[in-house]
């Protein structure tokens, strides 16, 4: 009965079921047993996290300047669970940029972004900075005054870029100011482009990882066990297990915090606090440091150098050896996460 | 069987029900979610002033998102949702005849909302009225979109 019916599928869908079992099949290394190996699982356990509960979230949401603030309070106070929905869009949003940060580190710190794995880097930085979009366009839809104000600062630091900064902030705003224009373009970036592009660039993000197979570290793979394992099931079960602790915690830490909404918005009235989200901080710091114009061009360079790292990485080691390209490589990473983590901190206290 | 392998199945085993159990309690919390619910809560509402409705006439109203038509019954003013309890077509009030009249499905009211002629399987639908002084006040329920309505 059972073959029957076999059969009878695989007459009409022409897809070998032992090949598709075999190429999902991969041998994972021992090591990726550790939770540092596993980063990168996360922010895709966030990113599905995100989908079920945003396209939850849209059938309450307005995207109409007047009742948008009302929509997401209503999400809050009145709809059964709305809490819990829009409290794990909002928390998965921030464990999912963390936890890229997180995979960043891991990936540059054990090289694995070097030949022939540079490609699957410059995607991991698009997809860093298309989910930074999806975290400044998401945190304006709830039309709250800090949302609000965060949206026209952050529009104007666009528009501080030199040459075309202009024009980004006209088209970011579809006009001079922040009016319905602006809130349904966000609303369609957050919905619809930006999501999908990152959609696109994930398939090629983990086509690329495949294709490579995870970096095997030569140095150190005596230390943690030649062995390898099976990608299923045993690496599925432990991305299973993250995933029940990460939606455990979220719902425990939202019933206890629940996501907050301030004051309606108002164009009149500039609120005294005005904070983006946490990940925006090191370069808001930076701004506030530095002169305008340096500020938006500095923040452009580091952009820049973060995704053309690879590149620079093999420059380096031509133009200094193997050995001394090692420790300015590990200086640089180290100067970097210290720096920024400085900044963010500094504008998290003040 | 060896205690590792035991140890392992166990394993996989517990994080099967946990992961069944929080997939069961998602479907619950998105359907609940989903799920508009009505707050049976019902708020006094202001319509008009009683002088105003005189003997035999009636008022139409929409009253946070319900349709009444107030009627004036031999003194006694009464409300009435205008929501036709067949199909739910807006009924009217014809002040010549006396009766309500669906224009659906053809059918007729007297003017205590019982069926005279026609498909709707029950009288019509009324609502608590209060008279204050000269004010006449509806009790309807709160309908949260309707009155925020743009
Ligand atoms: C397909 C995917 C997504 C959909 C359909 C979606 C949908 C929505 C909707 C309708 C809102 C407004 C309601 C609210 O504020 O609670 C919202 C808010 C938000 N979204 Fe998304 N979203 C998606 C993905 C993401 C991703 C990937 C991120 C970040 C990495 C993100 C970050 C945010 C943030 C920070 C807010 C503000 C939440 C708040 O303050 O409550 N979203 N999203
Ligand atoms: S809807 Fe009124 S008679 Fe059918």
């Amino acid at each position: 009965m059972k073959q029957k019916a076999k059969i009878w599928l695989q007459d009409r869908v022409k897809i070998d079921v032992e090949k598709v079992k075999d190429s999902i099949n991969e041998q994972v290394p021992d090591y990726l047993k550790g939770l540092w190996f596993c980063l990168g699982g996360t922010p895709l356990i966030c990113l599905i996290l995100q989908f079920v509960t945003g396209i939850l979230l849209m059938f309450y949401y307005i995207p109409y300047q007047e009742v948008a603030y009302q929509s997401v309070k209503f999400i809050s106070s009145d709809v059964r669970f709305g809490w819990l929905i829009r409290g794990i869009h909002h928390s998965s949003a921030q464990v999912m940029i963390a936890s890229m940060f997180l995979h960043m580190v891991r990936v540059y710190f054990t090289e694995s972004y070097r030949k022939p794995r540079e490609i699957t880097w410059m995607v991991g930085v698009v997809l860093l900075g298309i989910s930074m979009g999806l975290g400044f366009t998401g945190y304006s839809l709830i039309c709250d005054q800090v949302s609000y104000w965060a949206t026209v600062v952050g529009t104007n630091i666009a528009g501080a870029t030199p040459v075309i900064g202009n024009h980004i902030r006209l088209f970011m705003r579809g006009g001079e100011d922040i009016t319905q224009s602006t809130l349904t373009r966000f609303f369609v970036l957050h919905i619809v482009i930006l999501p999908t592009s990152l959609i696109v660039m994930l398939v090629v993000h983990l086509f690329f990882v495949r294709s490579h197979g995870i970096h095997y570290e030569e140095k150190d793979c005596s230390k943690k066990g030649e062995g390898f394992y099976p990608f299923f099931p045993e690496h599925v079960l432990n991305e299973i297990g993250i995933f029940l602790v990460l939606i455990a915690s979220f719902t425990i830490f939202n019933y206890f915090f629940p996501p907050s909404l301030g004051e309606p918005f108002n164009p009149n009235v500039t609120p005294e606090h005005i904070k983006p989200e946490w990940y925006f901080f090191g370069v808001f710091r930076f701004l506030k440091l530095v002169s305008y114009q340096a500020g938006i061009l500095g923040s452009l360079f580091i952009g820049m150098c973060l995704f053309a790292w690879p590149i620079i990485d093999s420059l380096l080691e031509k133009l200094m050896g193997c050995k001394a390209s090692k420790s300015t490589r590990y200086i640089i990473g180290m100067a970097f996460i210290v720096a920024w983590a400085t900044f963010t901190a500094w504008e998290a206290v003040t | 069987m060896n205690r590792r392998n035991f140890l392992e199945k166990l394993l996989i085993f517990a994080l099967g029900i946990v992961s069944a159990g929080v997939f069961a309690e998602a479907i619950v919390v998105i359907y609940r979610f989903l799920m508009p619910f009505q707050k049976r809560k019902t708020l006094k509402t202001f319509v008009c002033f009683s002088n105003n409705l005189l003997r035999g006439q009636a008022k139409e109203a929409s009253l946070r998102g319900n349709k009444i038509i107030l009627l004036n019954n031999e003194d006694k003013i009464v409300a009435f949702s205008a929501t036709c309890p067949h199909l739910g077509c807006s009924v009217i009030w014809d002040r010549k005849g006396q009766t309500f009249l669906c224009p659906c499905h053809m059918a007729a009211f007297d003017k205590n909302g019982q069926v005279l002629t026609g498909p709707p399987p029950r009288p019509m639908d009324q609502y608590r009225v209060l008279i204050e002084g000269n004010s006449v006040f509806v009790f309807v329920p709160e309908n949260y979109w309707a009155q925020r309505e743009v």
